[in-house]
């Protein structure tokens, strides 16, 4: 190959190179790529929170909380015996007595059947629902130690 | 929100390693082109193209945490992943690469400014892209990273996993064989374009 065939040759992939200069991928490609990374790292990300262990004291301690709320109200224990009024409302639970100390907190919001409210120590609310939001103060070791309703009038509001 | 133009392809990358979907879409945006060439310019066909740049973004999914910045810049990791899916796809439907096949009818956008040569350079391209996908894959990866995509050797060297002096003397047994090819497609069709010779005097 000479320097001129060298020099043509050039000028020609130059040429070709230019023909594909705007060429790209489809739009349905990306899409496609980015719904892969949502789906899979979003999976990934459940998977970590899961794994972690944080939620799973948390769940365990709910359970505990209900069985015990339960078991509590089934023996006729009054309701408010010795609950304690949180500064911001929550009561303690039943379940929640001889725990450790708080020392740091979380508050879950859930869903309680207005029949279970008793078992927690609370006053079911005149409403025309099945149940009622509330907030579960839960504490450093998951488990539950506190409730308070969310959005109850005034006169259904939790009471020792 | 990322700044497209600040943010450097390797930040982007670490980024990715540890599921920023956010800086996958950046990325995609500035590297989807030079891998979708390279997939294209490799097998001719723009189907083919599109399905390589997906799996090469879906391998910088998983991998994005094994991208090594003191051997290879990100595009030519980038073109290092598509070699290798490139060359997965032409084993499994080798006649891709055949220069009979109408893969290349596909429409390639042209750029040049003048109707009249836009005819007679388009007849002379059209031959030297037959004849590039002709090439061996090993000559044909050489002449689409260095001539093609405009990459410096070493960049290419690092996408094809060899030394530099492989990459000299690969394109320069390519840039033979292009021009031999060419000769013999001129041969083939003595008197039918004058256009040829520009390449072959």
């Amino acid at each position: 190959m000479n320097d001129q065939q060298q020099r043509r040759l050039t000028e020609g992939l130059r040429a070709l190179a230019e023909t594909s200069r705007t060429a790209c991928a489809s739009r349905r490609v990306e899409e496609s790529v980015l719904a892969e990374a949502q789906r899979l790292w979003g999976e990934r990300e459940g998977g970590r929170h899961f794994s972690s262990g944080r939620w799973l004291p948390l769940a365990a301690g709910f359970v505990l909380a209900v069985v015990g709320a339960i078991w509590g109200a089934r023996a006729t224990v009054p309701a408010s015996r010795g609950a304690v009024i949180h500064p911001s409302g929550f009561v303690t639970l039943p379940s929640a007595y001889g725990l450790p100390e708080i020392e740091s907190a979380s508050i879950i919001r859930i869903q309680v059947p207005l029949s279970a409210l008793p078992a927690y120590g609370l006053t079911a609310p005149d409403a025309l629902t099945d149940s009622i939001e509330a907030e579960l103060l839960v504490a450093q070791d998951g488990q539950p130690r506190a409730i308070r309703l969310v959005n109850d009038p005034p006169d259904t509001r939790s009471r020792p | 929100m990322i700044e497209d133009d600040t943010v450097t392809d390797e930040s982007l990358l670490a980024r990715i390693a540890f599921g920023d979907v956010e800086a996958l879409g950046v990325l995609f945006r500035r590297r989807q082109q030079s891998v979708f060439r390279f997939a294209l310019h490799l097998t001719g066909s723009p189907a083919i193209a599109d399905d390589v740049t997906q799996d090469v973004f879906l391998a910088v999914i998983r991998d994005a945490g094994r991208f090594d910045p003191g051997r290879a810049i990100v595009t030519a990791w980038l073109c290092g992943i598509a070699r290798n899916f490139v060359r997965r796809r032409l084993g499994v439907a080798r006649e891709v690469a055949s220069i009979d096949d109408d893969a290349f009818d596909g429409p390639m956008p042209a750029v040049t400014p003048d109707p009249l040569m836009d005819l007679t350079s388009g007849e002379a391209l059209e031959a030297l892209r037959r004849a590039v996908l002709s090439l061996p894959i090993k000559y044909r990866e050489v002449i689409v990273l260095c001539d093609l995509q405009e990459m410096t050797y070493e960049d290419a060297a690092s996408t094809l996993a060899c030394a530099l002096g492989t990459v000299r003397s690969r394109l320069h047994r390519a840039r033979a064989l292009l021009t031999s090819k060419m000769q013999a497609e001129h041969k083939g069709n003595e008197g039918a374009s004058g256009v040829m010779k520009r390449f072959i005097a």
